[in-house]
């Protein structure tokens, strides 16, 4: 009897898993909210968060993930179903489909762009523009929002489809021949490029000796030099959270679907340290290390932080392209810098296929082959209107409800099912199990309490703060209306059929997974 | 480097030395004491 797919070796699932958290917010989010956020003062914070939100969410989604895998689910219908026996849970998993898959849609097109900035790069496309409105208007026009150097957007559309291309072949050939070996080779590499532009920004100081304030150096004193007057503000919380939450890539239903391929008594709880661990290096030492100080090096601290408060791509895709055309070696340090990015943004994205594909396989009897193309197909149709609408808005839309939003409400849900319906004294003989380091006992009761006070007071201030003044557009303008309208009857039909594909799977097996052999044998 | 103030040197370095400690401790006990998941088999 063929066994269900498990990871080949402890150090690739680490890095697949690694490779699953370290994204483009690592490099360009985590800057930019710490400079913004009272420098080293955001770091408290921040660790704070780490220690009571992402590291005991992060080994709860490990442990959901494996118990669900030994029932043969590797989406978040099937385990929280296995786990709590309530008829509500699966559809609440539902979420986990929709948001997995709505991100990538978006978050390809996204990661396509350092793709072709990439290859700009090294054929010097870009080499001509030293000045950040026209790096800009470049950016612009080939994303194909106003005027500028293309005429077209069939530059765009092509890198487009060739991340496509890349994501799916790595997909198509499974857990360990595909991904675990895809991650095993990036997540290495993004860290020796990320760490030969550290020691870059070492060594280059101060560009200009007539402008003794244009240095690296100030970059790096301006995101670590503490406001301690920011920590009495609930802003700063806040963001050390959100970020948190979003660079240990919880609440997607990826990290789920990645563990469920771990065996019954598989360590988690070291492995996700470990894990964190080369996220958090990725994100503080690499990440916090590049963009900010390169930029004041060039622009100086006073517009760095205009380009900053511009938001993460102003300032990781159009001043650092700018900069890049200035230098010797620049085009090889671009080339660099921007395949990081596109390195980093892929070992986030297959991840995100990852739980549609295991959920038509084990509900719907769909082979390897055969559920990679459907989410392929699927996948090709989604990122046809984040492409054709991106100038209307759509593309923010979707980040906020779906890359936003709805991961608060899984995390929250999910914890709440772990601790309070699975209940914790068995979540915690889950956690525990196979386990190579004692768990400190604490995490008991942060996990029980802790975490999900924090998710509701994280919920509760986003829903009054952002998600009310969302729903009701203001700020929006006035012809971008209709189109974010358009994304959000998109997300309410993906999401009713996934739920529709819930009930009828349910309906047909009573939600039993499918076994390998069966699924081999399938359709 | 004498740009960057002695509170920012302080606080990188705590902050890279908790980030170094969270790769260092795990990798180094998972890679030295030879736990690995394919024992299991």
């Amino acid at each position: 009897m063929a066994e269900r797919e498990h990871w080949n070796n402890r150090l690739g699932l680490i890095f697949a898993m690694a490779g699953n958290a370290v994204g483009l917010g690592n490099f360009l989010r985590f800057p930019v909210q710490a400079a913004q956020n009272g420098g080293g003062a955001f770091m408290i914070p921040y660790f704070i968060a780490f220690l009571l939100l992402g590291i005991p969410l992060m080994w709860v989604e490990w442990s959901i993930g494996r118990r669900g895998g030994q029932y043969g689910h590797g989406s978040l219908p099937g385990m929280f179903d296995t786990l709590t026996q309530n008829k509500v849970a699966k559809y609440i998993g539902a979420l986990g489909l929709l948001i997995s898959f709505l991100v990538m849609v978006y978050y390809v097109y996204i990661i396509s762009w350092t793709l072709g900035f990439s290859f700009f790069s090294i054929i010097g496309t870009f080499d001509g523009i030293h000045d950040i409105e026209t790096m800009k208007t470049f950016l612009y026009s080939y994303q194909g929002n106003g005027a500028g150097y293309f005429t077209s957007q069939w530059p765009a559309y092509f890198f487009l489809m060739l991340t496509l291309v890349i994501n799916f072949y790595i997909l198509s050939k499974g857990i360990s021949g595909g991904i675990e070996k895809f991650a095993t080779i990036a997540i290495p590499t993004l860290i020796g490029f990320g760490l030969l532009l550290v020691v870059w920004v070492f060594f280059l100081g101060t560009p200009d000796p007539t402008k003794p304030e244009f240095s690296t150096f100030v970059g790096i004193d301006y995101i670590w030099k503490p406001d301690f007057s920011l920590l009495t503000t609930s802003n700063i919380w806040l963001a050390a959270a959100g970020q948190v939450f979003f660079t240990l890539s919880v609440g997607m239903g990826t990290l789920q679907a990645y563990a469920s391929y771990l065996k019954k008594d598989d360590d988690i709880i070291l492995s996700g340290l470990a894990t964190a661990g080369i996220n958090e290096f990725s994100e503080v030492i690499i990440g916090g290390m590049i963009a900010i100080p390169i930029a004041t090096a060039f622009f100086g601290l006073a517009m760095t932080q205009d380009i900053a408060a511009g938001g993460a791509f102003n300032l990781g895709i159009v001043a650092m392209a700018s900069v890049f055309t200035d230098i010797p070696f620049g085009s090889i340090l671009s080339f660099i810098w921007f395949i990081l990015l596109f390195v980093a943004g892929v070992t986030s994205s297959v991840a995100m296929a990852q739980p549609l594909i295991s959920f038509l396989q084990e509900q719907f009897r769909f082979n390897r082959k055969k559920s990679t193309i459907t989410v392929g197909i699927l996948m090709l149709l989604g990122v046809h209107f984040v492409f054709l609408f991106f100038e209307h808005g759509v593309l923010d839309e979707l980040d906020y409800w779906v890359g936003t939003f709805a991961l608060v409400v899984v995390s929250l849900a999910e914890v709440i099912l772990f601790a309070w319906v699975f209940g914790m004294k068995k979540g915690w003989e889950e956690l525990s199990r196979g386990s190579d380091i004692k768990i400190p006992r604490i995490f008991y009761y942060i996990i029980k309490y802790v975490t999900p006070a924090y998710l509701i007071f994280i919920l509760t201030f986003w829903t009054f703060d952002s998600a009310i003044p969302t729903l009701l557009f203001k700020g929006v303008k006035e012809s971008e209306i209709i189109y974010r309208l358009g994304a959000r009857v998109f997300i309410v039909v993906i999401l009713i059929s996934f739920i529709s594909m819930i009930w009828l799977a349910w309906k047909r097996n009573n939600g039993k997974a499918f076994t390998q052999d069966e699924i081999e044998g399938g359709k | 480097m004498e740009q960057v103030s002695t509170e920012a040197l302080i606080f990188m370095g705590l902050g890279w030395a908790f980030v170094l400690l969270l790769v260092i401790y795990p990798m180094k006990k998972i890679l030295t004491s030879k736990i690995s998941y394919e024992e299991d088999d």
